[in-house]
């Protein structure tokens, strides 16, 4: 990845530290992620990822992550963030769903309609779901839908937790792939969460793994595998067996 | 709530049970009366021919059956959007602000449970007319759409408050378009109720009320008459009535909220 070092810095954090009372949960993070980069965070269940995760999109506030130099806000940025939960909005539909973004970023109706046309064109199978409600879909299309919401206002940012935790092991692995190639086409920059180091190393250009509580950055390895990634080669192997045994001693 | 019926032979079969329910309670009425044998216990046949004069002919009065319901609808439609107009703001600012409904609790607590009828006294000699079973209806109604609406708040879940502020949504924008609607099926939930306790309080403020027009006058008028199946065919229609109301809103609940319905299992 020679070219990452041309690349423009898209988000810098600088020292992020959090505690919850005085519990602390982070422990002076600083990593950058350069633009259209897709960087993946693995650690132990509860070290605190969501907690950076929502310090990184604005949720919880810090004057100490900024994107384009400038520090993170919600009101100033778009940021797409694909929660691990059920986050659609039950009562709409599913283009209500991939437009609310847009609405709540005040975009006229058919810049809204625009938007979401081409997002649906984008992302697999919503197509002819438009009028479908959340609960009539299965738990893969509904994080599709929270994909498109989220790519739907082009942000600057796309931060995802967990995404397909809740997902069945077989459309995981089909959402995988999509992914990949959705981030091939759409050349977001993204921050992706994930306890699994298969998925991390499938999609990653760059894997940070964290220690257990309160979160340290334990390892960098940057992924230099072409894509699209065999899950059985013998240098994807090698590479997950590393970061698994990196994460083992922190257990 | 058990699984939503979908089966039309199911819906059937339901209809056709419930028919057999009433011919039951019929039979035994009719079996009942003629053991008792009295002119103060009618049977269903003696009912239903004071039924069909009260609607062709009318009462004493010559007002008829449809015009005394007439008057306690609409009566009860006016309480009821006068209660809602005012409990579902109240409940959307305690909603939002629980310090608010807390520090008012006792003044709110008390008040909700004195009942609507314990009242009727205190209407008749400080308001007259229509204001009267307006203020009536207000009461039964009020307390359970305000409680209701405030519940619905409770139940809003964080991620999607999480949702719009990522978003860039500011405070209106989760409260119009993340709270209001998540809590919109408790607000409907709290008119059927509100609906079914100021349809009872308005028969009994008739009862005491002095106008010679609505169901409630028509089952006390016929009582002081000694006219027992007039008095029944009143309470039959305030019976038939509040179930026609109560499915009406059920049924709007069900198609306006299928979103939730659906899914409760």
């Amino acid at each position: 990845m020679s070219a990452e070092h041309r690349r423009k810095v898209k988000v810098r954090l600088e020292n992020i530290s959090k505690y919850f009372g005085s519990l602390q949960v982070l422990d002076n993070i600083s990593f950058e992620v350069a633009e259209g980069e897709f960087l993946s965070l693995v650690g132990p269940s509860g070290c605190g990822k969501t907690t950076l995760l929502r310090i990184i999109s604005g949720l919880e506030s810090s004057s100490s992550v900024l994107i384009d130099d400038v520090p993170v806000s919600p009101m100033k940025h778009n940021i797409g963030f694909v929660f691990q939960e059920d986050s659609l909005l039950p009562w709409r539909n599913v283009w209500g769903n991939v437009a609310f973004g847009l609405e709540l970023h005040n975009k006229l109706d058919p810049e809204i309609e625009k938007a979401v046309k081409n997002i649906l064109e984008v992302i697999p199978g919503l197509k002819g779901f438009e009028s479908y409600y959340p609960h009539q879909l299965s738990g893969g299309m509904r994080q599709r839908v929270a994909i498109a919401r989220a790519l739907a206002i082009d942000p600057d940012l796309l931060v995802m937790d967990e995404p397909f935790g809740n997902v069945d092991l077989q459309t995981r692995s089909i959402m995988q792939e999509e992914l990949v190639n959705l981030h091939l086409k759409v050349g977001k920059t993204v921050i992706f969460v994930t306890h699994n180091v298969e998925e991390a190393v499938l999609l990653s250009d760059r894997i940070i793994v964290l220690t257990k509580r309160p979160a340290r950055i334990k390892a960098e390895v940057p992924v230099d595998l072409l894509r699209p990634r065999k899950r059985f080669d013998s240098s994807f192997l090698k590479l997950r067996e590393n970061i698994v045994n990196s994460m083992m001693e922190e257990v | 709530m058990a699984r939503a019926i979908r089966d039309l032979s199911q819906i059937k079969r339901i209809v056709v049970f419930n028919f057999v329910s009433v011919a039951i309670v019929i039979l035994a009425w009719e079996i009942l009366s003629r053991l008792v044998h009295s002119h103060y216990f009618p049977g269903p046949t003696d009912v239903a021919r004071a039924l069909v004069s009260l609607s062709v002919s009318g009462d004493i009065e010559g007002i008829k059956l449809l015009d005394h319901a007439a008057t306690s609808i609409f009566r009860i439609l006016t309480g009821f959007g006068v209660a809602a107009l005012t409990a579902v703001p109240t409940g959307i600012v305690m909603g939002l602000r629980r310090e608010i409904y807390e520090s008012s609790k006792a003044v709110l607590e008390p008040l909700r449970f004195v009942p609507p009828i314990a009242w009727i006294p205190l209407a008749i000699l400080l308001l007259s007319g229509y204001s009267r079973y307006i203020f009536l209806i207000w009461l039964g109604a009020f307390f359970p759409i305000l409680l209701n609406t405030i519940a619905g708040f409770q139940r809003i879940s964080r991620v999607l408050v999480d949702v719009a502020r990522v978003f860039g949504g500011n405070r209106r924008a989760i409260i119009w378009k993340i709270a209001i609607p998540s809590a919109l099926p408790e607000i409907m939930t709290g008119f059927r109720v509100g609906l079914g306790v100021g349809w009872m309080c308005i028969v009994a403020a008739e009862m005491i009320g002095g106008e010679v027009r609505g169901l409630g006058w028509l089952i006390l008028k016929n009582g002081v008459l000694l006219n027992v199946s007039g008095m029944i065919a009143g309470m039959i229609a305030v019976g038939v009535i509040g179930l026609v109301m109560n499915e009406g809103l059920l049924r709007a609940e069900k198609s306006l909220f299928k979103w939730r319905v659906e899914v409760r299992v």
